[in-house]
């Protein structure tokens, strides 16, 4: 009876993903949804690949996801990815679409329902970037999503882990796993952020030092009291950021990423690679041919002007912050368009605008960024937010409609255009973009 | 003036540093204390006029019980003599009689206000909130995210308007402690509220950049009266 409904959940849903097709809608998970109303035991009996991938975490799973079918792709394999949608549906919908088994599945995990997933697949690899506080809606507290996610690892799957977030760390605590990081210290100004999720030891309470940060609480630390500390690193990355070249146990990788969370990014494809035994040479001719999505990040130069349509993904402050400080260490003048809102949530209700007390918006001040633009429907609270940054409120220009935002842009003054943006104001996002190279070509 | 922060590095979850922001801007000249919860707190051997407590993870809640149990007579001394407390998000249940844990282990609270917590770490209840400060006859925006979730006989401090579930009130008013579900910047988002309560410090001033604040609230609390906002 219940392989019945199984066959029934997968015409039904590949009957529904033709619907969408036909009547030109882009619903990505509803394929799965379907699926999964019809046999809750969808992805228990859903014909899988030999390997496994699954990548959790706070901030950049949807990045490395791509970065790693890309490479994959490039070596001839066959790849399945969720590309971002994270829960039983979407992860449901990426079966959906394979014609024949794939040789590789990649499968992007939201961090609270890992252990949900584990009950029906079993990765091979599980990958954890960090741990970060994130959405107050939904996601409690960085403690409890570190339980989540413990909860249901399987016992045969490898864990591939940030050595540099002792947060991270705690999830394969008692395992033997592979650790990614970075030991040396990078030469980028750092900002001394308004919060950070781990002060205090995991395991014994004691006060944590931090030798070096590279942001957060992401970086080399130990415990005064017990003297627990980031475990060896058995993929320890060097950065040159002059070569563009990011060196793992003294090979060297080539880097199209100058932003540190990206660069952690790049680590743990590399590393997840090399585990799986790819060679050196493999990985850099696939590496060579890849980017990072341009939904996440996308740059250009027009004219004098370089335009990098960035995502800082709303709701998180570090991911945004992370960008902000990125930008503050890029070179030249600066104008900074913030499209932070999540279009979804304003469109049905009221955003909450707690986590912009978390985020740095005092970065904005710092002298290379002349103008800082805002939209959206929270404008007035983004308003008020960046005075108490102390912003020069001169510096500050709202536009009434995000597509009046390239109107407002002082061309002459600045050299690099910083379009950020929250996944749900991407669209609108590319809209303001072309107004802006309609502008400058 | 003296203004203590408690546990600022643990108890400052879901952007609650707005309310110290917000103190700090408006009282340039005060005297700002943030304790850490591996030192004794200023208020135990100092006078201090205003006590803040933001929320924290339920894992931290247990630890700044423990921690504040040791000053149990103080705080309620305090209170008394009406010093001002804010607590906001989960820190008011650490002032009640009980916390009732998931796994139900009880906790004896400070026992300083009649409030009675239970932990649900699997049910994460969020909303937004329209409610009303009656004393002064100003409507309150904010929201809730809690897995702690309170139950007391005091005194409430607003009235509920409007929220996903169907309470009649919220938080808790005991002479000058203030006591909030709400979390959040509540001062920056309710610029009236904060005024009141800044009143009581003897601050009538305007608020720093009350204008643009006013008009943020002004278009929350239309936001929050149509009745097709969602409060989810």
């Amino acid at each position: 009876m219940k392989k019945i409904r199984f066959y029934l959940a997968k015409i039904l849903g590949k009957l529904s993903n033709l619907g969408l097709k036909i009547l030109g809608r882009n619903i990505p998970y509803y394929p799965g949804f379907v699926a999964l109303k019809v046999c809750p035991e969808f992805l228990h009996y859903v014909k899988k690949p030999k390997l496994i991938i699954a990548v959790t975490g706070t901030n950049g799973k949807t990045t490395i996801c791509g970065l790693l079918k890309d490479c994959l792709e490039n070596m001839g394999l066959t790849v399945l990815n969720n590309n971002g949608f994270n829960i039983d549906t979407g992860i449901a919908s990426m079966f959906l679409k394979q014609k024949k088994v794939s040789d590789v599945a990649i499968v992007e995990i939201d961090e609270k329902t890992s252990g949900e997933i584990f009950k029906s697949i079993v990765p091979n690899y599980f990958i954890c970037t960090n741990l970060f506080r994130d959405s107050m809606k939904t996601n409690s507290s960085v403690e409890f999503i570190l339980s989540k996610i413990r909860e249901g690892i399987p016992e045969k799957t490898k864990l591939i882990l940030n050595a540099d977030d002792l947060l991270t760390v705690e999830i394969g605590r008692g395992r033997k796993n592979i650790y990614f990081g970075i030991k040396e210290s990078i030469n980028k100004k750092n900002y001394p952020h308004l919060f950070c999720d781990l002060v205090y030891c995991p395991k014994c309470g004691g006060k944590l030092i931090y030798t070096d940060i590279k942001y957060y609480h992401i970086g080399n630390v130990y415990c005064s009291n017990c003297g627990d500390t980031n475990p060896e690193r058995n993929y320890e990355g060097k950065v040159s950021f002059e070569k563009k070249k990011l060196y793992i146990n003294e090979e060297d990788f080539p880097l199209k990423a100058n932003s540190i969370f990206n660069i952690y990014n790049y680590l743990a494809v590399i590393s997840l690679l090399k585990e799986i035994g790819f060679s050196k040479d493999q990985i850099v001719s696939s590496l060579e041919k890849v980017k990072i999505i341009d939904s996440r990040f996308y740059q250009e130069k027009i004219g004098n002007i370089t335009l990098i349509n960035q995502m800082a993904k709303g709701q998180n402050p570090v991911a945004c912050s992370s960008v902000f400080e990125y930008l503050q260490n890029e070179q030249g003048r600066k104008c900074v368009l913030l499209m932070l809102d999540d279009v979804t949530d304003n469109r049905y209700s009221s955003e909450t605008v707690a986590w912009y007390y978390d985020t740095d918006f005092e970065i904005l001040k710092n002298s290379s960024i002349c103008q800082v633009i805002i939209s959206g429907k929270r404008w007035r609270d983004l308003y008020v937010r960046l005075l108490l940054a102390e912003i020069n409120p001169e510096k500050i220009w709202t536009a009434e409609k995000e597509t009046d935002m390239a109107a407002k842009i002082r061309y002459e003054k600045i050299d690099k255009i910083f379009l950020l943006h929250d996944i749900t104001s991407y669209d609108q996002s590319l809209q303001v973009k072309e107004s802006i190279k309609e502008r400058l070509s | 003036m003296t203004i203590e922060i408690l546990f600022p590095e643990i108890c400052d979850l879901y952007g609650d540093r707005g309310n110290v922001l917000f103190l700090e801007k408006n009282f340039p000249h005060a005297h700002f204390v943030k304790t850490t919860i591996l030192e004794e707190p200023y208020f135990v051997t100092h006078d201090v006029q205003f006590l803040y407590l933001g929320p924290m993870s339920e894992y931290n809640l247990e630890k700044v019980l423990k921690k504040l149990k040791i000053y149990q007579k103080r705080l309620n001394e305090m209170i008394q003599n009406d010093t001002i407390f804010l607590a906001t998000g989960n820190a008011m249940a650490i002032f009640g009689t009980t916390i009732v844990k998931e796994n139900k282990e009880i906790l004896s609270g400070l026992n300083l206000l009649q409030i009675h917590s239970e932990i649900h770490l699997s049910k994460r209840y969020h909303s937004l909130f329209l409610g009303k400060f009656s004393e002064e006859n100003h409507l309150i925006v904010g929201y809730k995210s809690q897995n702690t979730f309170i139950e007391t006989k005091e005194t409430p401090l607003f009235e509920t308007i409007k929220e996903k579930s169907n309470t009649k009130v919220e938080g808790v008013r005991k002479r000058n402690f203030f006591g909030t579900t709400l979390l959040g910047p509540i001062l920056i988002l309710n610029p009236y509220f904060a005024k009141y309560l800044f009143s009581i410090m003897g601050y009538n001033q305007e608020l720093i950049f009350e204008k643009q604040l006013v008009n943020a609230y002004n278009e929350r609390v239309l936001e929050y009266q149509n009745q097709d906002t969602a409060y989810e």
